[in-house]
């Protein structure tokens, strides 16, 4: 039994302790963390690449994949607002959020029970290179270098290929992100989005390129955009009832996406830039190359 | 019998309050036994009273629970005092601190600071930003509300309502214009939330409510009076113009330091002073102290059960005081109907 202890402490011990600099410009000791909670569902997709998904012992509500990783975990609600007290109850000895996913406030609260909080940038600046910075920086905080090394070639490589395809495109299409969940609650997606550098990735133009961040969509604006494809969320598309429903979005079908019937599906965390950002983007080119 | 009455509930609410706040220190997403309560709070002193603790149940029982729980405690008390002393002072029932633009003063300059992107004081920004925006609505309808050196109740109260209106229409129109984030940030801030409570926060809202709190019940018999009426009041000795300038005070202290740390939390300031005015009557004196204590123990138990009802997960607080207080008001009133008291 000592043995066992002894030689538990040793490996537990800050043999292989690092020190990480946040977003928020504070200091992380890292030492071998055994029990993660991870609020950031592309964070979550990361970690679970890098094949320490097992370690993590609580998620917010929006991360749910993969699976085995999401189920397993303690929901701790919603992914912008995770309560204090929820996380320092699964005991985590790292807590790992994007900025946007973790108040100032929050992370003090979890600080004062003496609980490291790493706050990673946002997943969706600068795309696939923010990617891959995040790829990199949890592979050295988990010791997983090496598969971080692999993970990000394999980016790189998806999107080499990427460029190859693009290059047969015709014309660049002008693409337009609509968020909606039904009629009158729709969303224009401008630059530094998940949707834009999906729009990008894909050899498009986002036509909502007139804004940076969100603002809500009117008709006008639609028409102006004048889109030849149109991405929605799948959950979105379903919402509002199908193809046949997107269509009757106000402004939809006096856009040349509409008159083609060019809607098309995208994954439900397309807005959050994870490890299946590139295979997101090959599904669709592939989809878009059969309405140009 | 009223009197009698009133002592009983007093004892009684007292009573069921202390054993409230024990219990919530001890519950929440992380476990701490009574016991255990008991020894973090005697180590605090250099105690050792035998009863183990681990360094994590002392960090969140001293530095989350402990001031959550107390900030529930005088947030509630607050909002529903403020509630009873409008009630009196309108001569309405339905007035309530919602109703005369302290909490839409607040929400729309906590808007302006959130689309402004103002963050001059740090994680303090949104809660100046609430107590500056109360303040701000509540010295306005009163201004308004001046007439030859007299204030007019009615048309401080057609004020608050003109005044709320403008300001949930320039909350709209920041609602409107804010990028997603923005957008959360002001979502849940009307919400409500118990969860950033902290000593510094408390340190900065509970001696402001405590004003309130406690020097509202010196102006109860200045209220009785004014419930026959502002010449009767006159006539009984009440300097009316100055008892209305404190009382105005008080409830922009009451509700604007409460608002502006845990956002909005409706109901309380409506409902408390009703449920205790069926029990004891109209005296304000019996309905001050005892709105306080029944509003503490609202938020409280709403509080608790919004942190253990998901947990780890917790549902915003402002939820829970309807969810808990509708249905028991309703009740309340189906009691009341049945008696013929209504």
């Amino acid at each position: 039994m000592k043995i066992i202890f002894a030689l538990s402490i040793f490996i537990s011990s800050p043999l292989f302790a690092a020190t990480f600099t946040g977003v928020d410009g504070k200091k992380v000791v890292v030492s071998n963390p055994q029990r993660l909670v991870v609020i950031n569902s592309s964070s979550v997709e990361i970690i679970s690449a890098l094949g320490k998904g097992e370690k993590i012992v609580g998620v917010d509500a929006g991360s749910q994949f993969p699976e085995e990783v999401t189920k397993k975990a303690q929901n701790l609600g919603h992914p912008y607002r995770p309560g204090a007290e929820g996380v320092i109850s699964l005991k985590p000895d790292l807590v790992i959020a994007n900025e946007e996913n973790m108040p100032a406030a929050t992370a003090e609260q979890i600080r004062s029970a003496k609980i490291q909080v790493l706050v990673l940038e946002n997943s969706a600046k600068d795309g696939l290179e923010g990617l891959k910075r995040r790829v990199t920086l949890l592979g050295d905080v988990l010791e997983a270098k090496e598969k971080a090394l692999e993970l990000n070639k394999e980016i790189e490589a998806d999107v080499a290929a990427l460029q190859v395809e693009i290059k047969s495109l015709k014309k660049t299409p002008k693409i337009f992100f609509l968020y909606a969940h039904g009629p009158g609650t729709a969303f224009i997606y401008g630059q530094a989005t998940g949707s834009h550098y999906l729009i990008e990735a894909v050899g498009g133009k986002n036509s909502a390129d007139f804004t940076t961040g969100t603002k809500p969509l009117t008709a006008e604006a639609m028409v102006q955009a004048s889109p030849d494809v149109i991405i929605m969320l799948g959950r979105g598309l379903k919402a509002v009832g199908g193809v046949e429903g997107a269509l009757k979005l106000s402004g939809v079908s006096l856009t040349p996406a509409g008159k083609n019937k060019a809607i098309l599906q995208v994954d439900d965390s397309i807005r959050w830039i994870g490890p299946r950002f590139p295979g997101f983007a090959k599904e669709l080119l592939q989809e878009m190359k059969k309405t140009l | 019998m009223r009197g009698k009455a009133t002592g009983l509930a007093f004892i009684i609410l007292l009573g069921v309050l202390i054993f409230t706040v024990v219990l919530s220190s001890g519950l929440g997403a992380v476990e701490i036994a009574p016991l255990q309560v008991l020894s973090i709070l005697a180590s605090q002193f250099g105690l050792n009273i035998g009863v183990p603790f681990t360094e994590q149940q002392e960090a969140v029982f001293i530095a989350l629970r402990l001031p959550r729980v107390l900030m529930g405690l005088f947030i509630g008390a607050g909002l529903a005092v403020s509630g009873a002393a409008m009630q009196g002072l309108f001569r309405n029932p339905l007035a309530d601190p919602g109703l005369l633009g302290i909490s839409s003063g607040a929400s729309f300059f906590v808007g302006l600071a959130i689309i402004a992107n103002i963050s001059f004081a740090g994680i303090w920004t949104l809660p100046i930003a609430a107590f500056t925006g109360s303040v701000l609505a509540i010295i306005l309808i009163y201004s308004l509300a001046q007439h030859d050196r007299k204030t007019n109740i009615a048309t401080m109260l057609l004020a608050g309502i003109a005044i709320n209106a403008l300001c949930e229409a320039g909350t709209g129109l920041f609602t409107y214009l804010s990028t997603d984030e923005q957008l959360r940030t002001i979502t849940f801030w009307q919400m409500g939330s118990l969860g950033g409570a902290s000593w510094s926060s408390l340190g900065s809202a509970a001696p402001l409510i405590s004003l309130s709190v406690l020097g509202m019940p010196f102006l109860a018999s200045a209220l009785n009076a004014l419930l026959l009426g502002e010449s009767n009041a006159r006539h009984l000795g009440v300097s009316v113009e100055k008892v209305k300038w404190v009382i105005v005070a008080l409830i922009g202290l009451g509700v604007g330091a409460g608002v502006a740390v845990a956002g909005r939390i409706g109901f309380v300031g409506l409902v408390i002073p009703h449920v205790i005015r069926l029990f004891v009557g109209s005296n304000h004196r019996a309905v001050l102290p005892l709105s306080a204590i029944a509003g503490a123990l609202l938020l409280l138990w709403a509080d608790l059960i919004s942190r253990t009802i998901v947990s780890p997960a917790e549902l915003p607080i402002g939820i829970l005081t309807s969810m808990i207080g509708g249905p028991f008001f309703l009740y309340l009133l189906l009691q009341a109907k049945k008696k013929g008291r209504l």
